[in-house]
This record gives C-alpha cells, sequence and structure tokens, in this order.
C-alpha cells in the first residue's frame, strides 16, 4: 500500500518537474526586463548587446550601457516614438485644414 | 419691295444661326456624352457620381479616424469618449446620405436634389474641416501631454548621472535648456484648448473655429519645444559618454 502511494507521488513530481522548471527560467517579462528596473516594460528590449545590469542605489539608473549612457534605450524609444506620432497628428491636421471643401458642395 | 424682303429673309438667317449657336455652347457648357452630343441623364449621372464619390471619400476618411481615435493609446479616456460620441452620429448621417444618394435615379431625384444633399454634407458634418482636425489635435495634444511627463520624469535622473559624470560643461547647460524647453512645452501645450476644439460644430464652421486654428499654434510651438528639449537629452547623454572615454583614458594612459 505505501509502496503503491509512493509510486503515485514519484510519478507526479515527475510529472511538474519540467512544468517548475519553465517557470523558474522563464523571464517575468518575455522580451523585456522589469518595469522596476528602468530597462523597459514587458515587450520592450531590455539591455541591448554589449550592455549590462549592474547594482545601484537608484534602480532606475541600473542600466548602464558600455559607454556610461544613463537612459534606457527603452525609455527614449517611447519619447521618439511620442515625438513623432505628435508630428503626425499635426501635418494631418495641416492637410485637414488645407482642405477645400467649396467644390464638393457644388457638383 | 424684293429687296426689302431679301434682307428680312438674310436677318432672320443670321438670327437663326445665332440661336443654334448659342444653344450649342449652353450644351457643351454641360456634359458632353461618348458622340459628342449631351443628353439630360448625362448631366444628371455626373452630378450624380460626383456626389457619390465626395460622400464616399468621406465615408473612408471618417472610417480611419475611428479607427485611429480606438487605437491611440495616448488619448485621454475623455478625449476618447467624446471623439467617439461625435464621430458615430457623424458617420450615420454620412452613410445614410451615401444611402439616399445611391438609391436616387433621374426619375426619383432632380439635380437640384442632388446639390442639395452635397450641400448638406459639406455644411452639415464638415468632415474635413472641423471632425478631422478634432481628432487630430486631440491625438497631438494628449500625446504631447504623454511625452511631457516622460521627459519631466527623465530630469532627476538626468541630474544625478550629470553629478556622477562631474559636470561636464555641456551636459549643464543642455540640462538647464531641457528644464526650460520642458517647462515652455508643457505650458503650451496646456494651451490648446482640447475641451473647445471638441465643441466646434459643424453648422457652425466656420464662425466658430477658432478653437481649431489657436489649438494648431500652441500644440506646434509646443512640439519644436519638445524636439529641442529631446536633442538636449543627446547632448548630455555625449558629454557624459566623452567625459567618461576621456576619463578612461587618462587613467590607462
Amino acid at each position: 500500500m505505501h509502496i503503491r502511494w509512493l509510486a503515485v507521488a514519484g510519478a507526479m513530481a515527475l510529472a511538474t518537474t519540467p512544468a517548475l522548471a519553465a517557470c523558474s527560467t522563464a523571464p517575468a517579462h518575455p522580451a523585456g526586463g522589469t518595469p522596476s528596473d528602468g530597462a523597459g516594460t514587458p515587450g520592450e528590449p531590455a539591455a541591448a548587446p554589449g550592455e549590462r545590469l549592474v547594482p545601484d542605489a537608484s534602480p532606475s539608473w541600473s542600466l548602464l550601457g558600455p559607454s556610461g549612457s544613463a537612459i534606457s534605450d527603452a525609455d527614449l524609444a517611447r519619447i521618439d516614438q511620442g515625438l513623432s506620432d505628435a508630428t503626425n497628428a499635426l501635418i494631418g491636421a495641416d492637410q485637414d485644414a488645407i482642405h477645400d471643401e467649396s467644390g464638393d458642395s457644388a457638383p | 419691295m424684293t429687296s426689302i424682303f431679301r434682307r428680312c429673309v438674310a436677318a432672320g438667317a443670321v438670327a437663326a444661326v445665332a440661336a443654334f449657336a448659342s444653344a450649342g455652347v449652353a450644351l457643351a457648357a454641360t456634359t458632353s456624352g461618348p458622340a459628342g452630343r449631351t443628353t439630360p441623364s448625362e448631366t444628371w449621372q455626373h452630378v450624380h457620381d460626383r456626389v457619390a464619390k465626395a460622400l464616399s471619400d468621406r465615408q473612408t476618411t471618417l472610417a480611419q479616424l475611428t479607427a485611429s481615435t480606438g487605437s491611440n493609446q495616448d488619448l485621454t479616456a475623455t478625449d476618447r469618449q467624446v471623439l467617439q460620441s461625435l464621430l458615430g452620429p457623424e458617420t450615420q448621417g454620412i452613410n445614410q446620405l451615401a444611402a439616399t444618394v445611391a438609391a436616387a435615379t433621374p426619375q426619383n431625384t432632380t439635380i437640384a436634389q442632388l446639390r442639395q444633399d452635397a450641400v448638406t454634407m459639406v455644411d452639415q458634418y464638415r468632415v474635413y474641416l472641423v471632425m478631422a482636425p478634432k481628432v487630430h489635435l486631440s491625438e497631438a495634444a494628449d500625446t504631447q501631454t504623454d511625452v511631457e511627463v516622460r521627459l519631466s520624469g527623465l530630469e532627476p535622473r538626468l541630474q544625478d548621472a550629470i553629478a556622477r559624470a562631474g559636470h561636464p560643461s555641456d551636459a549643464v547647460q543642455a540640462y538647464g535648456d531641457l528644464l526650460t524647453q520642458v517647462s515652455n512645452a508643457t505650458s503650451t501645450t496646456g494651451k490648446a484648448d482640447v475641451p473647445a476644439v471638441l465643441q466646434v460644430s459643424p453648422p457652425g464652421y466656420p464662425a466658430d473655429g477658432a478653437p481649431l486654428a489657436s489649438a494648431r499654434t500652441s500644440l506646434q510651438a509646443a512640439q519644436n519645444d519638445l524636439k529641442s528639449a529631446r536633442s538636449d537629452i543627446r547632448i548630455i547623454r555625449n558629454a557624459i559618454q566623452q567625459g567618461k572615454a576621456s576619463s578612461q583614458a587618462g587613467a590607462t594612459g
């Protein structure tokens, strides 16, 4: 009886081990750093090749490039994307403003 | 007597030719068919096709604006809600007008009615001159606000980095400019009165269109400041990198 229970427990342990191992090695965010380390949010690239994560008193500054850059590329990428979007929105507004509707009302 | 008769005949002939010629000019001024002749139905078709095309183009634009409003992650919840509440009825109205024009035939709709549909399409809905700017200006304002918050969030980090790099003069100067640019941008973007932009109504345009132009001017000025701030970050980063490189060279040399 005891042997049977031991066998069942052993089988369960074997079945769950790969899953546990996968959990322990899987990154918290598939393609990026954690939000708290300033290295990017989920889905964004963390350290670029050649960069390293170093301990720092200020977690948001923990990503230092080999040349000493102080801000993560993800931070700047978000700003650049925002500026690009805002620029395009204003270009759209400009195109709206030059539209001549007078011809449409008198076909 | 014969002479007088002849003159009368000649004058009548000239008048007839002139009348025919003027009629021909009038026909040519409208639409001419494949054989060079114009029929009333061809003119009707021409007007109909132009109105239908103009409505179709507006349907396309409204679909793009609706999609953009739904997917833009920088829009505030309030602005998104207001824009969607405006785009819905606008799209419905244009769709209804398009269906009416699509169902029109020379038998049930006159050219004058088609022209009235075109006037309604422009004056009542103003897809290009009111609705589209509302979306674009709201998106620009909300996106720039987001960028300003992000840049402000970087300021203490930049200050810390500059201090740790030994206060390179280029970096210090650029940081001072960055603070000014971000402050100016935040203030100027705030002057873009988005609620007023959203209240501009198609029937009231152009009399009530001033907020559109005003917001456009403010947002462009703020955007220039933000781009300058972004350049400042580039200068700071380079100055820090150069300082680090030169200190490393000094240590190894």
